[in-house]
């Protein structure tokens, strides 16, 4: 065999030999039938239809979505005070599909709540401990709408933090309640006055976020006094647009901690067994602003 | 000190001593229009199958050589072969100096003599050589780009037309060693990515290895760049002028006592071009290379080169900025040694930088990234060729790295400090035997100073040469990777290196490749290879952070998931020199399949560059002295992406309810095919007395809407899927001046 034949004939078997392994393996993502929880408890609070627990079905995400589709039906949902043994059901609200209540339970800090779904074909659980409460002493008022000039934004008004664990997890939220379609920026970001999209509105594309969080322990708050209380802030960096904010400060829990850091996958890390979505507690305080237009 | 060294080297020698009646031919081979050293010529003994190539510094050795009459022949791309007579008389050492000229000035007509020389002597796998002529006969984006023009090479895959990242064989960017002339350079990025950082007036000489590389390079796991800049005319001053949409950029050589300089500055011009149009485009970057040589005497040679980069993007509206900068600089000293006409030495001592600065402010607030690194090498280099069929590399390399990396949050920044010392010895033996058979065998010791790792990487290479036209390799090697780098998938601006330390163990890899090269002549070459690669303690960059995590004082495994990964695959390689029609093509088979812990669920995914098939043609006709036409084909079966299963509503404290994907596991889908095809028109004139070439191209010329990501808008309902594609049909013209 000459020289150049055989190197046909092996280039050839090389190329031969490597082909049958090509063929692509289709690997198609399915539709994910999964129930999601998303439950904020608030000490010293009942459940009641505005701290209403949303559970709801995911839905294939090429049809129409429908929370009256999504929302859960044809299963019960409890919910155990574990350190009383205390449980309750929890009733859908018939106007808005998907939430759940109990208003006769009221949720306590330092207790821990268990909640159950139990659906013909799944079981859902999850647990959280309600953090003792932040206590938050602020010249903001948390009973009405506190109107803010945009030209005062960077004058701080401060809130007085204190808690009795320095490494109780903390949030500061800050979140624009406009739509993307009525938000309007203070300060033209780029000549534009209005977010072009939500993704816009969202954050992306490197633009001014409507919603900025920062979660620490609550020693990495600020200096903590001889009392061991703290002074804090917002940034007039966290508002960006006109209109209504509400601000959060208050203690959470694990799980709702996790939710808010992790950055793949989220709804994985927030404490639903058998399920997706977040169980969490948080107590504090939660003020009302309006950024007014000149 | 001669004597004492060659002593020592001849003990180490695992074959007898060659006869001491024995001859050796030994010069320089140098390119005639610039003087400058011929790097990889072919020089072969003819009637025989021996033969040997030249290195780095264009110097060749024949030692062990019988008393008699010799024809050397001297091969190199693009150049008229060379033959040289030579008589040989028992015990001496010829030196024979040889000039190559051109074939083809003015069309660059490149003359594809294979790389046969080199093939008989010494096996390296997955090796491709381009020079800087080939990198302009391609279509590029605006203007050449060196890595833009790797990427039409089999087994270099593409993420996107965004980015010039290479990844090679199934490995990741971060895992390729990127040398200028012989010191690593970090980020070699300009524009996030979109253009490598080299200026290809300035380059030399580029060598790709793509895996199996042998024990002389270390330090990443998956191919080695070794990137040359040029020394500089050594008989007139030179110039090349290059105006493209772009930028501009002025290459000047020329000589200077015993020796040659080069420098090289380009700048992008896209904030001026803007300015103009009251358009604000506050981003430019720019670049210089520089080199001094000087020839002491026929035995000494030095140099002095360095490299300079910056990328500088600053926007400011009111309220907030956005402020980044970007860049590299090298230096390299370099002393070329001949102890003896067979021992050959190359030292380095280099440094290089690179440092990224990132800053978003709003209004009273700010958030940054400082990243520096800072790297001192010193290295040498040594060759000893016992007989013409048998020699031995051998060296060192110490690092000194000083990696900072500091966090700002608010009103508090986090520092990050990391030190380490690398060193690494290796040695090679490299021995022919029965005519046929070439066998290297070599050892690498590689030692970090955090966590006191020490690795042994072994290398093993066999070559047999079938015929005149064929031979077969078979390589395996192990290799080890002290750095690990935290990088955005698709952009690159202010990726940052981080080293291994006692928390997380040294990337480790095993490359087996067998191939079979086939050059039957001067028309058409085939080379073609499978391989498989074993990656272990690979690093994800870890985004998550736990509550208790600081942002200072980080360790590796806080900041790196630890992962294993396997490649393998097949590229085939065709190039063709017939009639006026020059180029190659290329067919990339590949898997890469990673599995890292605490990602994708702990489930093993296919990362976003595997590509399945991969083709690539790339041809330049030449239509006449003055006029060239080419075209450059790439067709890539699609790269995975991530697909949302399901929608769902969430709710956050405040009441507020909206709505979003559920992602699924990672890169389960795959994405439309990529195609492209690109062209270039090159015409040579005359301008004020100047030679100029003027060029038109043409990319994605028949407008391919390539996808780049595929998401969801869930404003709609039902959800939307929104695919953003590429480059669309862009032409480009520009025109090269030199004088």
């Amino acid at each position: 065999m000459t020289g150049k034949r055989y190197g046909a004939f092996v280039l050839l078997g090389m190329l031969i030999a490597s082909f049958p392994a090509c063929v692509e393996q289709p690997l198609d993502a399915e539709y994910e039938d999964e129930i999601a929880v998303f439950g904020f408890l608030r000490g010293e609070t009942a459940l009641d239809s505005a701290a209403a627990i949303l559970i709801t079905r995911t839905q294939p995400l090429k049809e129409l979505y429908t929370l009256s589709e999504a929302a859960l039906s044809g299963g019960t949902v409890t919910m155990t005070e574990v350190n009383t043994g205390l449980m309750v059901s929890l009733a859908g609200d018939s106007a808005r599909p998907g939430l759940f209540y109990n208003e006769s339970l009221y949720i306590r800090s330092g207790y821990t709540y268990r909640l159950q779904i139990t659906t013909p074909d799944r079981q859902v659980s999850a647990e959280t401990t309600v953090p003792e409460s932040l206590r938050v002493t602020s010249a903001l008022k948390d009973d009405s709408i506190n109107v803010v000039s945009p030209d005062r934004l960077s004058q701080r008004v401060p809130l007085y933090l204190e808690h009795g664990d320095s490494e109780q997890l903390i949030v500061v939220d800050m979140n624009c309640r406009e739509t993307w379609e009525t938000a309007e920026y203070i300060n033209p970001f780029f000549g534009r006055t209005r977010p072009g999209s939500d993704a816009e509105f969202g954050g992306g594309e490197d633009t001014p976020p409507k919603h900025i969080t920062a979660v620490g322990r609550f020693r990495e708050m600020g200096d903590i006094d001889p009392d061991g209380g703290c002074t804090i802030s917002w940034y007039s960096s966290m508002i960006a647009f006109y209109g209504s904010y509400t601000l959060t400060v208050a203690a959470i829990d694990d799980n709702y901690h996790r939710y808010l850091t992790r950055t793949s996958h989220p709804e994985m890390e927030g404490g639903i067994q058998g399920g997706i979505g977040v169980f969490g507690s948080l107590s504090g305080r939660r003020y009302d602003l309006f950024v007014a237009r000149q | 000190m001669n004597r004492r060294m060659t002593a020592m080297l001849l003990i180490l020698l695992i074959s007898g001593s060659a006869a001491a009646q024995d001859a050796m031919i030994h010069g320089y081979v140098r390119f005639k229009e610039s003087r400058e050293p011929a790097i990889s010529v072919n020089i072969l003994i003819e009637g025989t199958n021996r033969g040997t190539v030249t290195n780095m510094k264009g110097y060749y050795v024949l030692p062990g050589l019988p008393p008699g009459n010799y024809s050397l022949r001297f091969l190199y791309m693009g150049y008229t072969p060379v033959t040289r007579r030579v008589t040989l008389s028992a015990g001496l050492d010829a030196e024979l100096d040889v000039e190559l000229i051109q074939t083809n000035v003015q069309g660059e007509k490149v003359t594809v003599v294979g790389e046969r020389g080199e093939r008989k002597n010494d096996v390296v796998a997955g090796r491709i050589t381009v020079t800087p002529a080939e990198f302009r006969r391609m279509p590029q984006v605006a203007e050449p780009d060196l890595f833009r023009s790797l990427q039409m090479l089999p087994g270099v895959a593409t993420l996107s037309d965004f980015s010039a990242g290479l990844y090679i064989r199934g490995g990741s960017p971060d895992q390729n060693l990127i040398l200028l002339d012989h010191i690593d350079v970090y980020n070699p990025n300009h524009m996030f990515g979109f253009f490598s950082t080299f200026n290809t007036d300035a380059v030399k000489s580029v060598k790709l290895l793509k895996g199996g590389f042998p024990a002389r390079y270390g330090g990443r796991l998956s191919s080695v760049l070794d990137v040359v800049n040029k020394e500089g005319n050594r008989n007139e001053t030179h110039g090349t002028a290059r105006v493209s949409l772009l930028s501009s950029s002025l290459t000047l050589e020329g000589p200077w006592k015993k020796g040659s300089w080069m420098g090289s500055f380009r700048r992008t011009y896209l904030d001026l071009a803007a300015s103009l149009m009251d358009i604000d485009l506050p981003y430019y970057f720019y670049d210089g290379h520089f080199k001094v040589n000087y020839d002491a005497d026929s035995r000494n040679q030095v140099s002095l080169s360095g490299y300079l980069g910056n990328d500088v993007l600053d926007i400011e509206t009111a309220g907030s900025s956005i402020s980044l900068d970007w860049g590299n600089r090298t230096f390299s000293s370099q002393w070329t040694h001949l102890f003896s006409s067979r021992l050959f030495s190359h030292f380095v001592l280099a440094g290089s930088e690179f440092s990224s600065n990132t800053l978003v402010r709003f209004e009273d607030v700010g958030f940054g990234i400082t990243n520096r690194i800072d790297d001192i090498s010193l290295k040498g280099m040594l060759s000893y060729s016992h007989t013409s069929d048998h020699s031995l590399d051998f060296g060192f390399e110490s690092k000194m790295l000083d990696f900072g990396l500091d966090y700002r949050i608010v009103d508090l920044t986090y520092k990050n400090r990391y030190n380490g010392f690398s060193h690494s010895a290796y040695i090679q033996d490299n021995y022919r035997f029965g005519g046929v058979n070439v066998l290297q065998t070599g050892l690498r010791l590689n030692y970090y100073s955090e966590g006191q790792y020490v690795r042994i990487a072994p290398r093993a290479a066999y070559k047999r040469i079938l015929s005149d036209y064929l031979d077969v390799t078979l390589t395996w090697g192990r290799y080890s990777q002290f750095l690990n780098l935290i990088q955005q998938e698709g952009f690159s601006f202010a990726d940052m290196w981080l080293p291994v330390d006692a928390t997380f163990p040294p990337g480790e890899a095993d490359h087996l490749i067998a191939g079979i090269s086939y050059d039957p002549g001067r028309r058409i070459s085939v080379e073609a290879e499978v391989y498989y690669k074993k990656y272990r303690n690979i690093a994800e960059y870890r985004a998550e952070r736990g509550a208790d995590e600081e942002f200072a004082e980080m360790t590796a495994a806080m900041n790196f998931l630890r992962g294993d990964a396997e490649s393998y695959g097949a590229d085939l390689y065709i190039r063709n020199n017939i009639w006026r029609l020059q180029g190659w093509i290329g067919y990339s088979l590949n898997w890469i399949r990673k599995q890292v812990d605490g990602y994708n669920f702990d489930k093993p995914y296919f990362p976003t560059y595997d590509r399945r098939h991969t083709v690539t043609v790339m041809q330049d006709l030449t239509i006449s002295g003055k006029l060239r036409f080419n075209l450059a084909f790439k067709y890539g079966s699609g790269q995975p992406y991530t697909e949302s299963t399901a929608r769902y509503a969430v709710m956050n404290p405040s009441g507020d309810i909206y709505y979003t994907d559920l992602e699924g596991e990672k890169n389960t889908r795959r994405l439309p095919a990529y195609h492209r095809l690109d062209l270039g028109l090159f015409y040579r004139t005359r301008l004020f007395s100047l030679d100029s070439e003027w060029y038109l191209q043409v990319v994605n010329a028949y407008g391919h809407e390539n996808v780049w990501f595929r998401r969801y808008d869930n404003t709609q309902n039902p959800s939307q899927q929104e695919d953003f594609t590429m480059l669309p049909l862009l032409p480009t013209f520009g025109v090269t001046i030199t004088f």
